[in-house]
């Protein structure tokens, strides 16, 4: 999956934030736990992306890109 | 002993002598001795059990650091001579005896604290022919939730397992968190635990404010409150309606002051020492909503049942294809979203149990998730009416009736704390819409054995807990405390306050925290 997917299915989840310039998504409460592991329950069903709760922390979902990063480790492991 | 003992003065103070005058190095020993002596002296027999908890979770911990450490030094001398799923296979191996070594770590230390805490209420529930009853190890909620956290970050390869073992008994049973918490994380705690802080008259001062600011909190709003309390709440029933509003709010107060008082104690405490334990508070009572009210109460509870029971079990491969089946069946309505639901309810009855044994302890728990869950169901709702009066949700009459909604539905909730039995509450609750004697509730106030000095002081003292949480809550206001004069000065200050106006004597158990039950 590329970034551009990755904002596409964030943005259809969230219309009201702007992903692809907001940073401190769980330091500012921006995303609630729901949100977190909807996000997570998304990214295994359409990108079969399987996260665990070792991911679950706010560096990991304080912006996209930072996501990203992680979805991209994950791929690599 | 508690933080409001005399013993308990003497022992903070003793070790502050020592553990100023010993070496840097050698300052978190003083710390292990007076929490041991602190333990010690709380009650007999408690000791072993947290010697246990403290010695099956250091060696459990080690085992796993050693086996995530030989994994990766496997992993990463045969990265190049094995194919990838080869190395998948061992690590699943080794992850699988990890989780069962965790995992029988886990239920023996949950077995006991189970054990310990509702042995009592079971066998009165299933009306067995004997009863039992003892009192709980001081703080077993708290200490064994920390110790077990600890332990899942290890087996999540969070951070190293410490390998001192006297280092790690300090984390487990320092002695402030001990009476009601907060739950502290290693990463977070260890940072200053260790550090054998240097002697500092400022850090002192600001410890010495933020300890008095929690007395007075519980001396003068919390204690007053608790006569009125148990009237007003006292089996049979004589107070409905109007009364039932009255002791909500009065609940509410005293609550508030009586366990965010005895954290600030704890912080304050562990301040005099240079150790930084976490908030466990944010303003909770302007909060906007349920959701945001839990992450800003208890928040050291309310992180841990997240990131260890809620995460967990909705990121589990189980979770997520049930998740998968009801979309693919039902789309993406209110029916997929059931693992998620269940999720909440399970984490919240654990939540609720976690409080004590009792049928109202769970149910309490269980109305939280259900009303989590109603908030999620109609926010589609919510967004439609707010898309259509956009501008109405800037504006601060409509943030205040958040607020004011939030603090109703809290106190309702809370009416399981209040009252024995569903039928209680029930009665207590449905009271509110057919009982209509405000007339008499005002007029009868002074019945609830409060003088009009007292009111006043409840009413002053509830005004200046609303003013600090609006200037951005307990701990920030030393901002204002910015010179030794005006540090010292409040602290005289709170002292006098404290003696002058605490509730004291018969009838009031200064001693006595809510949450030092759990």
């Amino acid at each position: 999956m590329s970034f551009e997917d990755l904002l596409s299915m964030l943005r259809d989840m969230h219309p009201d934030i702007d992903f692809e310039t907001a940073e401190g998504l769980i330091d500012k409460k921006v995303l609630t736990s729901f949100d977190v592991v909807s996000i997570v329950a998304e990214l295994s069903e359409t990108f079969d992306v399987e996260l665990g709760a070792v991911d679950i922390v706010p560096e990991n979902f304080n912006s996209a890109r930072a996501l990203f990063a992680l979805i991209q480790r994950r791929e690599n492991e | 002993m508690t933080f409001l003992s005399g013993r308990f003065l003497l022992l903070v103070g003793t070790l502050l002598i020592i553990y100023y005058i010993l070496p840097k190095r050698l300052r978190y020993l003083a710390l292990l001795a007076g929490s041991v002596a602190f333990y010690a002296l709380a009650g007999k027999g408690y000791l072993p059990f947290l010697l246990f908890t403290i010695l099956s979770v250091y060696a459990t911990a080690r085992l796993l650091g050693r086996s995530l450490d030989r994994q990766k030094e496997y992993v990463a001398l045969h990265k190049k001579d094995l194919p990838r799923e080869a190395l998948a296979a061992y690590k699943k191996r080794q992850n699988g005896r990890r989780t069962a070594l965790f995992l029988l770590c886990l239920l023996v230390n949950l077995g006991i604290l189970g054990a310990l805490k509702y042995t009592p209420f079971l066998l009165e529930a299933f009306r067995a022919p004997y009863a039992v009853s003892w009192v709980l190890p001081l703080g077993i909620s708290f200490y064994t939730f920390q110790s077990l956290g600890y332990l899942m970050d290890v087996k999540r390869g969070k951070y190293p397992p410490e390998k001192n073992l006297l280092r790690y008994a300090l984390f487990a049973s320092f002695f402030p968190q001990m009476i009601q918490g907060p739950i502290s994380r290693y990463d977070m705690l260890s940072q200053t635990l260790y550090e054998g802080a240097d002697f500092d008259w400022d850090r002192l001062g600001a410890g010495l404010v933020r300890i008095l600011w929690g007395a007075a909190k519980k001396l003068v709003l919390a204690d007053r409150l608790t006569p009125a309390l148990a009237l007003l709440f006292a089996p049979g029933g004589a107070y409905r309606g109007g009364w039932v509003l009255l002791g909500m709010f009065l609940y509410a107060l005293r609550l508030y002051a009586d366990f965010t008082g005895g954290i600030d104690m704890a912080l304050g405490i562990g301040e005099l020492f240079g150790v930084t334990l976490p908030e466990n508070f944010d303003r909770p009572y302007l909060s906007k909503n349920i959701e945001a009210y839990w992450t800003r109460w208890h928040m050291t509870m309310g992180s841990w049942f997240r990131d260890y029971v809620f995460y967990p079990l909705n990121v589990s491969k189980t979770f997520l294809r049930w998740t998968r089946a009801l979309r693919a069946r039902f789309g993406s309505g209110f029916l997929s979203r059931l693992p998620l639901y269940a999720a909440t309810l399970v984490t919240w009855l654990l939540t609720g149990v976690w409080h004590g044994a009792g049928w109202n302890f769970a149910l309490w728990g269980l109305t939280n998730g259900l009303v989590i869950i109603a908030s999620l169901t109609l926010k589609p709702l919510y967004d439609r009416f707010h898309s259509r009066f956009p501008a109405l949700k800037a504006t601060r009459s409509y943030g205040a009736f958040e607020i004011l909604r939030t603090f109703l539905l809290m106190c309702l909730i809370r009416l399981w704390d209040c009252y024995a039995g569903p039928a209680g509450v029930w009665q207590a609750f449905s009271s509110l819409f057919t009982t209509f004697n405000y007339g008499a509730v005002a007029a009868g106030l002074s019945a609830l054995g409060l003088s009009l000095g007292d009111w006043v002081t409840v009413l002053l003292g509830a005004a200046l807990l609303l003013f600090v949480s609006l200037k951005k809550g307990d701990a920030p206001f030393r901002r204002f405390l910015n010179t030794p004069g005006k540090l010292w000065g409040a602290a005289a200050l709170l002292l006098i306050l404290t003696l002058l106006l605490g509730a004291y004597g018969p009838g009031y158990t200064a001693s006595d925290f809510i949450y030092g039950q759990f």
